[in-house]
């Protein structure tokens, strides 16, 4: 049977006879949509509705929002620019300049490291490129912006600061099994029934814990990256 | 008490209406539509201006009043100015002879009917000035210079064309048992028959809704503002204010069809059996009241309808007027006057004739619901032990 496609034929089912007499449809159909009035004008809280900003859904562990820049003990960033997720990232929206740090181990470090929150496209793939686990990302997806320009987030706006709690906690992140972390949730562990709306039992924003690494994080050293000289010549290409 | 003479009230009337009415629409009906759609469609619909939405309509009229008035480069622009009013205007005049209550006693030699103007030919006067509405539509698609525009003017051109005829007909079947066109005396006239003419007039009753959804273009007959085809069909080029007057115009037209629906077909502002001994304290609910709750009810059908059922293709909604609903319409017309005929002078016939319709819907209701239990049984046996109860868990 070599060349011959199996191609699959719907036949469109026959109407009854009920069907064909037309108005009793149209009633039936009527009676769902009553229904539904009905219902959900008694059971109002039972509706799937999020009232948003009031109410938020807590999203998977892994759910893939802003990102954020890692820091060391010291407070300095992790990355060490080297532009293995500008590589990584299919939007091409990661601009980096380097500089060169002064402990000789690090080699270098971003003076610029900027995401176009407008062009990228949330895939992760930036948190997976990199070799330092220098770039996560968190659950904050509240991304509104006046202006482009605006978009364009800086180590200012991505850099995690230090001591202070992550926006909606962590989100995708790189995990090795077996090093004392905890795992990020699977999305499917976190399921949300339809119809967990305006009831009490809603998960009200922030009831997960949030995501803490083992490390303890020491506070703020004023670190070269704030530095603004190099501001004026990067491109926002 | 000089000042309240005829003249005066009827000023005042005319004021009311033409004040009321959009405002009624803007804040009542639009929210009523919105939210009744939103919980049909199991959404809350709009709940955030104003204490569970109520202020909405404020927010909206804000919204295109300060919008702005964009007349197309290329487009006639003085017609396209006329369109919007030509949508609005005959809608509110039509509203002038609905008789919405008996007269009320306002000082104590004076009372005034609930209706502007009483006249003898007041459902041909009903017709022929909701028919100039479409002219809004049809001459706003054609000014926009938008072939969107134009083809959804030409859509109601041709809809309204088809369900005009059969609109007119079957209020034809009720001119039969009233024998007047003055719609007081249609009213005063079901009330002496202790009849309202739904009744025997099930059939002309059902003709003249479906045709007078379609004459309002409004779903399933939304075909001149089909979005998913037309963009927004006719009203495309329309912004701001002009947009506001076609939308009020379409909601005054339903608020008309609606109200000619409750005072031809359900007794205008008669109580329901108001005849009947035992219910006779609905009497005290003023005559008003109930004209309204009925033309609300009315209006409830015109969201439920559009929050049920898709819209129809062109063809098929020419079909649907041409082959059914007319000749439909002309059959009942013979039928109505043979129940006539059968008891001169009498409302036996027509009594009867209501029976037969009632008995003749539940039988094919039955019927239907048989089928219906019959096919199900057959399905669940011929499907193999279990499929549901899987089909059910995934
Ligand atoms: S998430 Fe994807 S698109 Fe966004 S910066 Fe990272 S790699 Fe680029
Ligand atoms: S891959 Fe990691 S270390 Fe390299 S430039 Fe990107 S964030 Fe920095």
């Amino acid at each position: 049977m070599s060349g011959v496609i199996d191609v699959s034929v719907r036949v469109p089912k026959k109407l009854t006879f009920s069907q064909r007499l037309y108005l009793p449809e149209i009633f039936g159909g009527l009676a769902v949509t009553m229904r539904h009035l009905l219902k959900n004008l008694i059971r109002i809280r039972n509706l799937p509705t999020i009232l948003y900003p009031e109410k938020k859904r807590d999203y998977s562990g892994r759910f893939r929002g802003k990102h954020i820049l890692k820091t060391r003990e010291d407070g300095t960033l992790k990355c060490v620019a080297c532009y293995m997720c500008a590589q990584a990232c299919p939007a091409d929206c990661i601009t980096i300049v380097a500089g060169e740090h002064p402990q000789i181990s690090y080699e270098k470090y971003p003076v610029v490291f900027d995401i176009d929150m407008l062009r990228c496209v949330y895939c992760g793939f930036c948190v997976d490129a990199c070799p330092k686990d220098a770039i996560w990302m968190t659950r904050n997806y509240e991304l509104a912006f006046f202006n482009r320009q605006e978009a364009v987030f800086g180590i200012d706006k991505l850099r995690e600061a230090p001591g202070s709690e992550v926006k909606d906690g962590y989100g995708y992140r790189p995990y090795y099994p077996g090093d004392g972390t905890v795992p990020p949730t699977d999305a499917s562990t976190e399921r949300i029934n339809p119809g967990d709306g305006e009831r009490a039992g809603m998960r009200i924003h922030g009831t997960l814990p949030a995501y803490r690494p083992s490390a303890p994080q020491v506070g703020g050293v004023e670190s070269r990256d704030e530095s603004s000289e190099f501001r004026g010549k990067r491109s926002l290409s | 008490m000089k000042i309240l003479t005829p003249t005066f009230l009827t000023y005042v009337k005319v004021l009311l209406i033409v004040a009321v009415v959009p405002a009624i629409v803007g804040f009542v009906i639009v929210l009523a539509e919105r939210r009744i759609m939103g919980f049909m469609q199991v959404r809350l619909g709009p709940n955030r201006v104003g204490p569970k939405g109520t202020l909405q309509g404020l927010a909206d009229l804000l919204k295109l009043v300060t919008k702005e008035d964009v007349t197309p480069a290329r487009a006639e622009k003085f017609v396209h100015f006329l369109a919007p009013v030509l949508a609005v205007i005959p809608a509110l005049t039509a509203l002038a002879v609905i008789p919405m209550g008996p007269s009320i006693r306002l000082a104590r030699h004076v009372s005034t009917p609930l209706w502007v103007a009483d006249i003898n030919i007041g459902l041909l006067f009903l017709l022929a000035i909701t028919s100039i509405g479409v002219y809004g539509i049809i001459l706003g698609g054609w000014a926009s210079n938008n072939k969107y525009s134009m083809l959804g003017g030409l859509r109601s051109a041709a809809q309204l064309v088809s369900y005009e005829v059969p609109m007119g007909l079957s209020l034809v079947a009720v001119l039969l048992m009233t024998r007047s066109l003055s719609l007081v005396e249609i009213v005063m006239r079901q009330d002496r028959m202790q009849l309202w003419f739904v009744f025997p007039g099930l059939l002309s009753f059902f003709l003249y809704f479906v045709s007078g959804v379609a004459e309002t273009n409004r779903n399933p007959f939304d075909l001149p503002e089909a979005e998913s085809e037309l963009v927004s069909g006719f009203n495309t080029e329309y912004s701001g204010v002009k947009f506001a007057f076609f939308f009020l115009g379409e909601y005054a037209a339903m608020i008309i069809i609606s109200c000619v629906a409750v005072t031809v077909f359900f007794g205008g502002w008669l109580p329901p059996f108001g005849h009947v001994k035992a219910l006779s304290f609905l009497h005290i609910v003023p005559p008003f009241l109930w004209f309204l709750a009925k033309v609300g009810f009315f209006i409830f059908c015109y969201i439920w309808f559009r929050s049920t059922f898709p819209r129809y293709r062109f063809d098929q909604l020419m079909a649907l007027g041409w082959k059914w609903m007319i000749p439909l319409s002309l059959v009942n017309i013979v039928i109505v006057a043979l129940a006539i005929l059968w008891t001169p002078g009498r409302t036996d016939g027509l009594v009867r004739l209501g029976w037969l319709f009632g008995a003749l819907f539940l039988l094919m209701f039955f019927l239907a619901k048989l089928r219906q239990a019959l096919a199900r049984r057959d399905r669940l046996a011929s499907e193999p032990a279990g499929t549901r109860q899987s089909a059910l868990k995934a």
